[in-house]
């Protein structure tokens, strides 16, 4: 009983350490990363993160505070941004879509992904569910909200986002490799 | 016997941890002002000072404080067991010290203003009032400590227990966390690898893979663990 | 980061519901605006707002400097996809949008607007919810931000001293770990101080309970 109750508490607790994880990489300056030569922020690597490792309810809760906050007015997005203003700005929807993201790489990581015995099929998996949600679901709310926005058409809109497709693929590789690895030494961490 | 008053009682405790033994067949009655724990690490005493508040609850046996068991029991049992953390810095959950401070009175139910009340009285008991305002993480080692027991005394417990608080301090502020636990008029439970603070104690209790060894007075209690290192 | 958040000014008074509730009218309301010298009229009475407001003109080109270059890249790329006459509407709407969304955000204060955040999603605890719990996850999270940030540092310190500085991996591994490593110490030193996550009428604390927020009773 009182074991139920820590484990909630802890729900609690993870879902905030993510949360600011995901914050605190914003305010990192961009790492380089190897092959590529263009730097690219870390933040929507951190909502990956929280999706595949926490699951959807405590991922999709972690990126919903960062961005409650960030709407709240705390400079915690990428580049001390943060405000009514990103909301509303062109790029409104690639931050409101952290949140299904997060929620559909949870869904598909502790579903489907995960139970996956073979190491490389479990890899493949885990990197569909996160480019499926991490990508696909952000682009889904970005590329019609900037189109609405500013008034481009949906295409324009669709192939500027098309800028950001390497960098964000990257993304996809590093979040795979850490959330199997980090699995693997904390085989409970889904509650499964 | 006597026991049965006694205000925290282990009786043939045992706590398994995914299929191993931490601590086995533990009988104690803790009554004394000062009480040191001490051991090797991973001797089983974090899990002994933990099963006091309902941290950790024993696999067998029971475990009451003031006669209240600690699994039915856990937030009656809590207030009356406070918890100094090894690691200051997990203890402090907001952002700002005084809205720390108010976070276990909140808990407890109190109105704001009762609350405003006494965090600031609390503050004031360890001269901590000029960092009421300042934000957590920007804290000095030192001063997280200070804080996490400002808000741990400011919801009154009968015992207070301290799992190896001094660890992260340099030499001042070790003393200066010294003095306060010995000026303090509540029960102390101290679970140190500091032998040297020890020595006042009323009681000193020696812990070894899992198992109470020896329980007496404090310098038998180190010349037997020092035997027990050697 | 949270302090210097103290706000001024005619429009801090007005509570955080109402400014919300006026910016989300005029989101939609400059969308109904076709015609270029209404919009031009939208974002000079923006403007008048903001200096109402005493926001300050540099403290608001500082909060929009960022916007005014994506501004420019919609007018440039309007301006040759559509029609330049678009082009201009298309950033006038986007300019009143944001100046009217700053000057809410730098008049209103931060606990004000989480309060209102906290107060919107009450309704949600029938759900499963707990406003309790959202709360304490919010404040939470603020206090460790920075918490993790020093940590991040730390580890890429360490990291760079082996040669590893530049792996995502090696500084990004490490850090999650030490987070969760934190987290369950985090939660044990919560428990401690008698929160009240998860339960509600296991333990009666007399009368003094009626007095806490209102709380549900089922986990996040």
């Amino acid at each position: 009983m009182s074991q139920q109750r820590t484990d909630t508490t802890q729900s609690t607790v993870l879902t905030a350490v993510f949360a600011a994880l995901i914050a605190a990489l914003g305010l990192v300056p961009a790492i380089a990363i190897g092959i590529l030569p263009v730097p690219i922020t870390v933040q929507t690597l951190g909502v990956m993160l929280a999706g595949a490792l926490l699951g959807p309810l405590r991922g999709g809760l972690a990126a919903t505070v960062v961005v409650v906050l960030s709407i709240a007015g705390m400079p915690i997005l990428a580049g001390g941004r943060g405000g009514m203003g990103v909301l509303l700005g062109p790029t409104g929807g690639y931050l409101i879509g952290w949140i299904p993201a997060a929620i559909v790489i949870g869904l598909l990581v502790k579903y489907w992904a995960i139970r996956f015995e073979r190491q490389a099929v479990r890899y493949l998996a885990v990197g569909a569910s996160v480019f499926t949600g991490g990508v696909l679901v952000i682009y889904l709310f970005g590329v019609p909200w900037t189109a609405v926005v500013t008034g481009l058409p949906l295409a324009t809109s669709a192939i500027g986002s098309l800028a950001f497709l390497p960098g964000d693929l990257v993304k996809v590789v590093v979040a795979t490799l850490i959330a199997v690895n980090v699995h693997r030494s904390y085989r409970r961490l889904l509650g499964a | 016997m006597s026991d049965a008053n006694a205000r925290i009682r282990l009786s043939e405790v045992t706590v398994e941890r995914d299929g191993k033994t931490v601590l086995k067949d533990i009988d104690l009655s803790l009554d004394e002002h000062r009480i040191a724990v001490i051991g090797l690490n991973g001797s089983g005493k974090s899990t002994l000072v933990r099963l006091l508040n309902a941290l950790v609850l024993p696999t067998r046996g029971t475990v009451t404080v003031d006669g209240y068991p600690t699994d039915k029991h856990a937030k009656k049992v809590r207030r009356k067991v406070g918890f100094v953390f090894q690691n200051p810095e997990n203890q402090i959950v907001m952002p700002v010290v005084s809205e720390d401070i108010a976070f276990g009175l909140k808990n407890l139910g109190l109105g704001r203003a009762e609350t405003a009340v006494a965090v600031e009285k609390a503050l004031a008991e360890l001269e901590l009032s000029h960092l009421a305002d300042r934000e957590s993480y920007a804290l000095s080692g030192g001063e997280k400590q200070m804080v996490a027991l400002a808000s741990v005394l400011v919801m009154e417990p009968e015992t207070i227990v301290f799992d190896e608080p001094s660890t992260m301090l340099d030499l001042r502020n070790k003393r200066r966390l010294q003095q306060r636990i010995d000026a303090l008029t509540q029960r102390a439970i101290v679970v140190t690898h500091d032998l040297d603070l020890i020595t006042g104690y009323d009681r000193a209790i020696v812990l070894h893979e899992g198992a109470l060894v020896f329980d007496g007075d404090p310098p038998s209690a180190i010349s037997f663990y020092e035997d027990l290192c050697r | 980061m949270i302090g210097g958040s103290t706000k001024n000014g005619p429009l801090a008074r007005v509570p955080a519901g109402y400014k919300f509730a006026f910016l989300f009218a005029a989101g939609i309301g400059v969308y109904l605006l076709r015609d270029t010298g209404a919009q031009l009229a939208a974002l000079a009475a923006a403007l008048v707002i903001a200096g109402f407001a005493r926001v300050g003109a540099a403290r608001l080109l500082r909060a929009m400097s960022g916007l005014l270059i994506i501004a420019a890249v919609v007018f440039v790329t309007m301006a040759l996809a559509m029609s330049p006459s678009e082009a201009v509407t298309a950033t006038l709407r986007l300019l009143t949008l944001c100046v009217l969304a700053y000057t809410v955000t730098l008049t209103t204060g931060f606990s004000e607007t989480l309060d209102l955040f906290e107060r919107l999603l009450r309704p949600f605890r029938h759900v499963g919810l707990n406003p309790a719990q959202v709360s304490l996850a919010l404040s939470m999270t603020l206090r460790f931000i920075p918490e993790i940030r020093t940590k991040y540092f730390e580890i890429r310190e360490a990291q760079h001293a082996r040669g590893l500085g530049n792996s995502p991996m090696a500084v990004l591994v490490p850090l999650i770990v030490r987070t969760l490593e934190s987290a369950s110490e985090v939660a044990s030193a919560i428990d401690a101080r008698c929160y009240d996550s998860a339960e509600r009428g296991t333990e009666r604390d007399g009368p003094r309970r009626a007095l806490r927020a209102p709380n549900g009773s089922d986990p996040i």
